[in-house]
């Protein structure tokens, strides 16, 4: 299967006060057609910089200091002019952003801001337009859609809203699908729905996903592979599966550990100490993850772990899968720490 | 639309200044028709009269009825108002658009231009356009103009920065809407409401500023009737017959109030944060 998307070596640094702060270290990921990929992480780790660098949208304070964004294999997002851009956002890759409050424009009607990507990108008449909208609405489980798409989004629920911005995303048929948090601002019972919705129609449509989120519970329902990111760094990639039957890396450990199940009585939330570093306390050495990682050894300060090929399909960037973490003095580092884990997943 | 004219109509305040500013545009388009004499008719007869049946707000110094002449003057003041905030709006928003959306050089260049606009107090500026120009109706609108473009420039930068923020806008920009066509089609309707309040107030502002200049000799020439040119002619007169100037000063007063009653009423109804 060839792939959609790929990107490599993408590195995208931030410019404060005259110098540069690097926030996305060397990530590569590939998507293939269909396949539904994610990125999870936390606040700060990059996860949303990277869905912008792909739309080419990135600030005027960010550049892409190296690497590449091939888009079906030819087309160099990162190089492409603004107007070749125009062309591929919104019809072969479209993006849905977080916020469905504020994501719809107060001042238009439904049905105005759905059709305004068909002009944009085919030439239809108004009636095939119309009819285009209505099925898609349909599709997105709206109502009534020849009265909804008359009306203005303040009329409509969140839900509702996040379900037009889907329809706009997805109208044009597009390749790739980045969702960057669409259900963090919706509650819990319409989150499981939006999740479906999108799970159904990039099916129906064959759109690959990519999901962005801080949340390992819509990656679980969602995806089929996942990249852990950590401060702009990807920590582990692996099938959904062996990410959450056995993570290798101690931040991925400590994200699922962090999780809150139902009917966890234990005083105290697992939390892992400190914070992602900022941009500018980052080191050009060493483990990123160094500063809060609970199996930290001497050599993860100075210097930078290699990715490992753990299994077939799961690499992860720690120093502890190699042989030189093992004969590390504190010794037999790594099998310690997938025990200790699994004990505290098996309580 | 309905629910603005919904809330305009709670909003008695609203209305008086409403109805205020009607009065004063019937009266203006109408004036042929109000007013009893021409604006310049002399009548050798009635020198200086104090208000009778016949001239009910008195005579000038010629013999010309006061009110036919600041009835006539709600033409010039509405014709200033309009076209000076005409000028001053449209320019504030092409820069305040382009500074607000592109920021940047291109702000800090057209804002700090604004600064420098803004350091004159407003007559003083106006006045020294006019000296460069010349005196005349025509160029008093292009002073008041002038002056105004600042205030405009920052309000709608102001307020385009803050729509710029908003997910609709790069929700646009994602399914590929050119720049241009954001600014036409998405920035520019969101950022009416603080706009439309600036260019109410900036109409009383205008009218103020015209009877200023006038006053001062610099504006409307004599004998076009401006209600700032007969505050001038009526200066010396105001121990003999004060209504050569107690008319027109009241005229300035009522239409100033109505115009800021609206304009305060408009923001009120127009801010989103209290819908």
């Amino acid at each position: 299967m060839s792939n959609l998307l790929e990107i490599n070596n993408l590195s995208i640094d931030v410019k404060i006060e005259k110098s540069y702060y690097n926030i996305v270290n060397r990530l590569s990921l590939s998507i293939a057609k269909k396949q539904k990929y994610g990125i999870v992480g936390e606040s700060g780790s990059g996860k949303s910089l990277t869905s912008v660098a792909i739309m080419n949208l990135l600030a005027d304070s960010l550049s892409v200091s190296e690497g590449q964004i091939l888009f079906e294999e030819t087309q160099e997002l990162t190089t492409l002019s603004n107007k070749e851009m125009m062309k591929i956002r919104g019809k072969d890759i479209s993006i849905i952003f977080q916020e469905p409050m504020t994501a719809l424009d107060p001042i238009f009607t439904i049905e105005y801001q759905i059709s305004e990507v068909l002009k944009i990108h085919f030439n239809h008449s108004k009636k095939e337009m119309r009819e285009m909208i209505i099925s898609i609405l349909k599709d997105v489980g709206i109502p009534r859609p020849e009265s909804i798409m008359k009306s203005y989004p303040h009329e409509l629920s969140g839900g509702m809203r996040q379900r037009v911005v889907i329809a706009m995303a997805l109208i044009c048929k597009p390749k790739l699908l980045i969702a960057d948090e669409p259900t963090t601002a919706l509650d819990v019972t319409i989150q499981a729905q939006i999740l479906e919705l999108m799970n159904e129609l990039t099916e129906k449509y064959d759109t690959s996903i990519l999901m962005i989120t801080h949340d390992l519970g819509v990656i679980n329902e969602t995806c089929e592979r996942v990249a852990v990111m950590y401060a702009g760094e990807v920590v582990e990639e692996s099938s959904v599966d062996s990410l959450f039957s056995h993570p290798k890396h101690p931040y991925t450990q400590g994200l699922l550990k962090s999780i809150h199940t139902l009917g966890d009585r234990s005083e105290k939330l697992y939390s892992i100490p400190g914070n992602v570093p900022t941009p500018t306390q980052l080191k050009k050495h060493g483990c990123r993850f160094a500063s809060r990682c609970p199996h930290v050894m001497d050599l993860c300060k100075e210097e930078t772990p290699p990715y490992v090929e753990v299994s077939e399909d799961q690499v992860s960037k720690c120093w502890l899968h190699t042989e030189r973490g093992e004969y590390n003095e504190q010794g037999q580092k790594a099998s310690v720490a997938s025990e200790e884990y699994e004990k505290t997943f098996s309580d | 639309m309905k629910q603005f004219l919904k809330r305009l109509r709670k909003d008695k305040v609203g209305i008086v200044g409403f109805v205020g500013i009607a009065m004063v545009i019937i009266i203006g388009l109408l004036a042929p028709l109000i007013a009893p004499y021409g604006p310049e008719e002399m009548s050798q007869t009635h020198v200086m009269e104090g208000p009778s049946k016949e001239f009910i707000f008195g005579t000038d110094e010629f013999g010309r009825d006061i009110f036919s002449r600041i009835v006539y003057g709600a033409q010039v003041s509405l014709q200033v108002g309009l076209i000076a905030v005409g000028i001053g709006a449209g320019f504030g928003l092409l820069f305040g658009l382009i500074s607000g959306f592109f920021q940047g050089k291109i702000d800090q260049i057209i804002m700090r231009i604004m600064d420098v606009f803004f350091a004159f107090p407003d007559i003083l500026l106006a006045l020294t356009i006019v000296a460069v120009l010349g005196p005349s109706l025509t160029n008093t609108m292009i002073a008041i103009g002038i002056v105004f473009t600042p205030v405009f420039t920052r309000v709608v930068r102001g307020t385009v920065i803050s729509v710029k923020e908003n997910e609709y806008i790069s929700n646009a920009v994602a399914i590929g809407v050119s720049p241009v066509n954001i600014i036409i089609k998405h920035v520019t309707p969101n950022i009416m409401a603080p706009f439309i309040v600036q260019v109410t107030l900036g109409l009383s502002g205008a009218i103020l500023t015209e009877a200023a200049l006038s006053f001062l000799g610099l504006g409307v020439q004599p004998p076009n009737p401006s209600w700032g040119v007969m505050l001038n002619d009526g200066r010396a007169l105001m121990e003999f017959a004060p209504w050569t100037i107690l008319f027109p000063a009241g005229a300035i007063i009522f239409t100033i109030f109505c115009f800021n009653l609206f304009g305060d009423s408009l923001r009120d109804i127009l801010d989103p944060k209290l819908k």
